[in-house]
């Protein structure tokens, strides 16, 4: 059955290619596409500020003057999220979304989305950015309308973009780094690149890492304080990723990549008073193939086509003698076929109309008990239309969804069928100031996971998606000052009201849980995002980033409950962070600082779930030169320097004082 | 041309990278995974040294991958030893023959075409010298405290065909030692004896058949529980808390109604319970508390000052004590990770011994001097261990419905178990044991459940029906089903949770928990009406346990 899926899945992506080709044939007149209005400053920041939704990006440059290593240290630089994030190099790291569950946030890699269908959620420890060029973040549906469906299917998205090659005189590049840290961190990355011909390149890149995660931290008894060790938090990944350029000019570039991703993990659990006994182990392997085909066919058309298999296999075990054998095992197979098609349309300078359509499969089979083996095909239509000049940029979109599920045992969840709408508006307020309000609403839903729908006795095949609306309103301002040595400021204020209704929650009753669409949330909050550029004399620059975010997110489920009103978990109240970075010739430095309020770590907003709030900050110092005909860089950073003793969620601590050091030789 | 060429030969070399073949596991037979229960066998050759006897058992409900049974005997409860007998599926009864040599341990095995079952059902043997008077029955009606009085009630000794009649009478004894004769209460012609009102307690009251006018050797006994009439002077509140969360808690609420949340932490200077508290119990002037998620079994005194601790484990694993139950100066804590019972002495806090257990034991309860233990083995046990307290090992299981986690005692030493069944055809069960025969009845659909005087209380709550939630109340002695809301004044108690009866009033005190927010707790009059409603300020208040004293 799934070998004539694959050939059916084969014939289609044959099709899409013959068509694409088909057209490829006629125009021979260069890609024109109306620039959008560029800010010329000397640096050239990405225009984040023109979106008519909120949108925040960290370029490599700024994740290497800021010394972060993973993504997760990269997300806590916005606003607007909560990173959930259980500790340590390896532990589970997930991504909020204003008061969203971590679900309903897309996390796309070169365009394609990651998917979980089994926990819906994208754990972003996983990601190292050493061969990332850009880490962006999407609030409601971004102004790029060339997009794949599945881009329209979400609260928001975490958008990773890998580097792509760029060859100066050398057919070659290469580029090795090693680190090193506290709790016996060892980290070495190879990136190679080739020029094959002025048509074809090549990238390779293979990443490994350990740490033994083995930190401090302290425990409140009650009656005493103790010093404890993490255990079985060790973590060892490798991964490598192979990446083929095409690019044949008028008929088009192609990119075809293969990734792979390793990982074996301990999990040392929530900390259980008086109970260190934690043996859980976690092996994680995943391998997927992505292949982008795109084509300006005339200066009205352009067509992408996309295609992936991704195949994921997890296993856990669980130490215990009263195991059989005295080990529990559960395996997961996951895997996913994928392709996509988008074409665009644009009649007049101002004006573009696209059209995606996403046909997607996942499958699930796992070793756990009563597992039903769960198929779904998905197919998204997204239709939208832009205009878009100097001042103003209307955007309409409309995703059609259309989802099939069948399972091997019991009861299936329904077909569902959904149209969601989201409309966007930037304007230009005053013609020689870049000063812009935005407006945008999007209504987009969830379908309930896998593990929602059909794990053992907890999962109900009865849930519905579980519904989300958005709105936003901001301003946006940016400008260089010449005057104050302002090569760039951008400030971006934005005010929003959410709800989500059906939210899928776990209820028990009487010791017996069931996932259950039972939650009504409102949200409410205000982002504020500043940035900015000074040119000091003796080339000395300074660059400060400030985030800060307000959220009121409170259950509205049933008036008269206990928790009516309260503020849902984890969700801070106040939330901001700040980076600072000073380069210079010398030794350039940077110092972030994350500031994170009160909140509570259960639905009840009483004093026992109350979590106090914390203040974290990192020092980075890095330098880089030339020796022989390569460039060394030397990166170092503190992490925590005042050793503060803090958990982001509740009983998973975070690592006090810790240290890394990194060298890079790039050729 | 080429483009395409170069096209297709990266999408060949995905499609082929990925199309991988699902394994499929064949489908094997098995020897047999299921266990006889309610083994009985009683010695009726009274030569001392020889038995005989029909040995009986209850075959398991689903015999489909059983051909028959293997019985062995042998002085070992670890060895199964020579083979006496192999009969076929669906026999429960074996004839042993008079004048076989006396052995300690019968073993039953369940058996296929494959072979023999690696689980076996053991029965430990009883040389009776003498007609031994069986099923001894009696219920203290004395309520003033350590005085007795009442009706005790026996079965006639199970004898052969050769031994039948020969018992003219029996004597009456009481004692505190099991094993010695005491002071003679009474003697009879009849099968029950009256205990006259204001007799001293001792522990244990022996029956003597009288065999052509001369006593027997041999004799039946039974532990003695002096009924007496309390005062409650407060009760205890656990709160299990969240998993994972460590905000497990025991609040006292004194008789005045006022609340002290941090009853523990005061005691201890702070201290904090730990994590997923599970049962606790008051015996004597000492309190015994298992936290299971934290490991730790707690012996306290009576203001809540720890005055002992226990976690027990090995390399491979945590133990996880889970549930309580006390008889005679010792509690027994069952092992929830450790399939195990714990003994553990009063006097001197220490854990004397352990007897092994089925899988993922849950509640006990004692009776007729045995404690019962419902084998939940993680919703796939389906028996209850029967541990004969005396010598601390286990005699025999009997099976119930699937899933039994809670289980009580009445006081005339039958059993109530709760099973939560299968969570899809199998509904939460509750069902009335007889602790002499073994029988097991089905009375109705419970969650959970409480026991006062002759009324046993329940609430059933099937997830996500709230129309057939039933709060219960049952005749003990006949089991019938007296109420499905034992509320009269039209209180609603939205996701009723536990509930836990006042010895002292028969107040019925039921707690509500959604888990999103506190529990709290509503008391109700034993007719049913509201006297109090209160807001916990706690997670999963799973117990109320009374501070009671004799009156």
């Amino acid at each position: 059955m799934l070998f004539s899926y694959y050939r059916k899945t084969f014939l289609f992506i044959t099709l899409t290619v013959f068509f694409l080709f088909g057209r490829g044939q006629e125009a021979d007149t260069l890609a024109t596409r109306q620039l959008s209005d560029v800010e010329v400053v000397e640096k050239v920041r990405p225009g984040v500020t023109r979106e008519a939704t909120p949108v925040q990006r960290l370029d490599k440059e700024r994740i290497e003057q800021l010394g972060l290593q993973d993504l997760s240290e990269a997300v806590r630089r916005f606003s607007g999220v909560t990173l959930k994030d259980y500790g340590g190099i390896g532990g589970l790291k997930t991504v909020a979304i204003r008061g969203f569950g971590t679900q309903h946030t897309a996390v796309s890699y070169d365009g394609v989305t990651i998917t979980d269908a089994q926990s819906g959620q994208v754990d972003i420890s996983r990601f190292s950015l050493d061969n990332i060029e850009s880490v962006s973040l999407v609030i409601g549906q971004g102004d790029e309308i060339f997009q794949t469906a599945r881009m329209f299917a979400s609260v928001g998205a975490l958008q990773l973009t890998t580097s792509v090659p760029r060859f100066t005189d050398r057919r070659y590049w290469v580029a090795g780094q090693v680190k090193s840290g506290s709790f016996g961190l060892a980290n070495s990355s190879l990136r190679y690149e080739q020029k094959i011909s002025d048509i074809y390149a090549l990238t390779v890149d293979g990443d490994w890492l350990r740490a033994d995660g083995q930190y401090e931290f302290k425990v409140d008894y009650g009656d005493t304080i103790l010093q404890e060790k993490r255990s079985n938090s060790d973590i060892r990944t490798y991964r490598s990723e192979i990446n083929f350029y095409a690019d044949w000019k008028q008929q088009g570039n192609l990119r075809a990549k293969v990734y792979y991703f390793d990982s074996h993990r301990g999990l040392p659990g929530s900390v259980v008073l008086y109970n260190d006994y934690h043996t859980e182990r976690l092996q994680n392997k995943n391998t997927f193939g992505q292949l982008v085909y795109e084509n300006q066919l005339n200066t009205r058309f352009r067509v992408k086509g996309q295609a992936k298999f991704d195949y994921s296999w997890t296993r856990y075990r669980d130490f215990h003698s009263r195991y059989q054998e005295g080990v529990q095992t559960d395996t997961y197979k996951q895997k996913e076929t994928y392709v996509s098609a988008v074409g665009l349309y644009q009649p007049h300078q101002t004006v573009s109309i696209s059209l995606a359509e996403d046909f997607f499969m996942n499958e699930l089979d796992a070793t756990t008990p009563n597992c039903v083996f769960p198929s779904r095909y998905t197919s998204l239509t997204a239709f939208s239309s832009q205009y878009k000049d100097s001042r103003l940029t209307v955007t309409a979109g409309l995703l059609g969804t259309y989802i099939v599920e069948k399972v091997e045992v019991g009861e299936a969840a329904d077909n569902r069928k959904k149209l969601s709408p989201s409309v966007s508006l930037s304007y230009r307020v005053l013609r020689n100031q870049n000063l812009r309000v935005r407006f945008s609403y999007k209504n987009i839903f969830r379908n309930p996971t896998f593990n929602d729908l059909y794990y053992d006795r907890m999962g109900n095949s009865k849930l519905l998606p579980e519904r989300a609306t958005q709105y936003n309103a901001g301003l946006t301002w940016s400008s260089s000052l010449a005057g104050l040595s302002l090569d760039y400021i951008s400030l971006t204020a934005d005010g929003y009201y959410n709800r989500v209704h059906d939210k899928i929650v776990a209820l028990p009753t009487m010791f017996i849980w069931k996932m259950l669409n039972m939650g009504e949330v409102k949200m409410k909050g205000i982002d504020l995002n500043v940035s900015s550029r000074f040119r000091l004399p003796a080339d000395i620059y300074l660059q400060t980033d400030g985030s800060y975010s307000w959220q009121d997110a409170t259950d509205r489920t049933s008036e008269g409950s206990k928790i009516y009103g309260h503020q849902i978990p984890y969700t801070p109240c106040h939330a901001g962070s700040v980076s600072v970075s000073l380069e210079n010739p010398w030794v350039n430095v940077s110092w972030l600082l994350t500031a994170v309020g009160e909140r509570y770590s259960l639905a009840q907003n009483i004093e026992d779930n109350r979590m106090d709030r914390y203040v974290e900050q990192q020092i980075s110092l890095n330098k880089s030169f030339p020796w022989k005909q390569c460039t060394i860089r030397l990166q170092g950073e503190v992490l925590n320097p005042g050793n503060i003793n803090y958990d982001v969620i509740h009983y998973y601590p975070m690592p006090g004082r810790s240290f890394r050091v990194g060298v890079k030789v790039t050729y | 041309m080429k483009k395409l060429v170069v096209f297709f030969v990266c999408l060949a070399g995905f499609v082929l990278a990925f199309t991988a073949c699902n394994d499929d596991e064949k489908n094997e037979l098995f020897v047999p995974g299921e266990v006889v229960t309610n083994l009985a066998f009683t010695d009726t050759d009274f030569d001392e040294g020889k038995i005989g006897g029909k040995l009986t058992w209850e075959p398991p409900s689903d015999e489909s991958n059983i051909t028959g049974y293997t019985i062995y005997k042998s002085d070992d409860a670890e060895n199964k030893g020579t083979l006496v007998e192999t009969v076929e599926s669906g026999t429960k009864e074996l004839v042993i023959e008079k004048g076989t040599d006396y052995v300690k341990y019968f073993h039953i095995i369940a058996k296929n075409a494959l072979g023999e079952s690696e689980k076996k059902a053991s029965l430990a043997i009883r040389d009776n010298t003498s007609p031994v008077a069986t099923g001894l029955r009696f219920v203290d009606e004395d309520l003033a405290y350590m005085t007795i009085g009442g009706t005790l009630t026996w079965e006639a000794p199970v004898t052969d065909e050769d031994s039948e009649n020969i018992v003219s009478g029996y004597t009456v004894y009481l004692s505190n030692d099991p094993t010695a004769k005491g002071e003679k209460v009474a003697e009879t012609a009849e099968r029950s004896v009256r205990i006259e009102t204001g007799t001293p307690y001792q522990k244990y009251l022996q029956v003597f058949a009288v065999v052509d006018g001369v006593e027997a050797d041999d004799f039946a006994y039974m532990y003695v529980d002096d009924l007496f009439e309390t005062e409650t002077v407060g009760y205890f509140i656990l709160n299990r808390g969240n998993s994972n969360a460590n905000n497990a808690s025991i609040t006292y609420v004194s008789a005045a109604g006022r609340m002290d949340l941090e009853w523990f932490e005061s005691a201890n200077n702070g201290q904090k319970l730990g994590d997923s508290a599970e049962q606790m119990l008051k015996y004597g002037s000492k309190i015994y508390v298992a936290v299971t998620g934290s490991n730790r079994l707690l012996v306290l005194d009576d203001k809540g000052k720890v005055l002992e601790e226990h976690n027990p484990k090995t390399t491979e694993g945590n133990k996880g004590p889970r549930c309580l139950a006390a008889h005679d100066g010792y509690v027994y804590i069952s092992y929830f990770n450790g399939e195990a019972v714990a003994k553990l002495d009063t006097i001197d806090l220490k854990i004397t011994g352990e007897v092994s257990v089925g899988a993922y034991p849950e509640q006990m309860a004692v009776a007729n001097g045995k404690l019962y233990v419902a084998i939940s083995n993680y919703g796939a046990g389906n028996t209850l261990d029967v541990i004969d307290l005396s010598s601390f090992t286990k005699e025999k299981e009997i099976e119930v419905v699937v899933n039994p986690t809670q289980i009580i005692a009445d006081k005339r030493g039958d059993l109530f178990v709760v099973s939560w069944g299968n969570y899809k055809d199998i509904d939460y069960t509750l069902q009335k044991v007889n602790s002499s025969t073994g029988e097991v009845v089905i009375l109705g659909n419970a969650s959970t459940m409480s026991i006062y005087e002759d009324e046993v209380y329940t609430i059933y709550s099937p997830w996500g029906q709230p129309e057939k939630i039933q709060l219960g109340k049952y005749n003990a002695v006949t089991g019938e089903q007296l109420e499905t809301n034992f509320i009269k004044d039209g209180t609603s108690v939205d996701s009723p949770w536990g509930i836990d009866v006042d010895p002292s009033t028969g107040d019925i005190y039921l707690t509500s928990y959604d888990y999103l927010s506190t529990s709290d707790l509503y008391v109700f009059s034993a007719d049913g009406k509201l006297k109090k409603q209160q807001d916990l300020e706690r997670y999963d208040a799973i117990q109320v346990c009374f501070n009671i004293q004799p009156k």
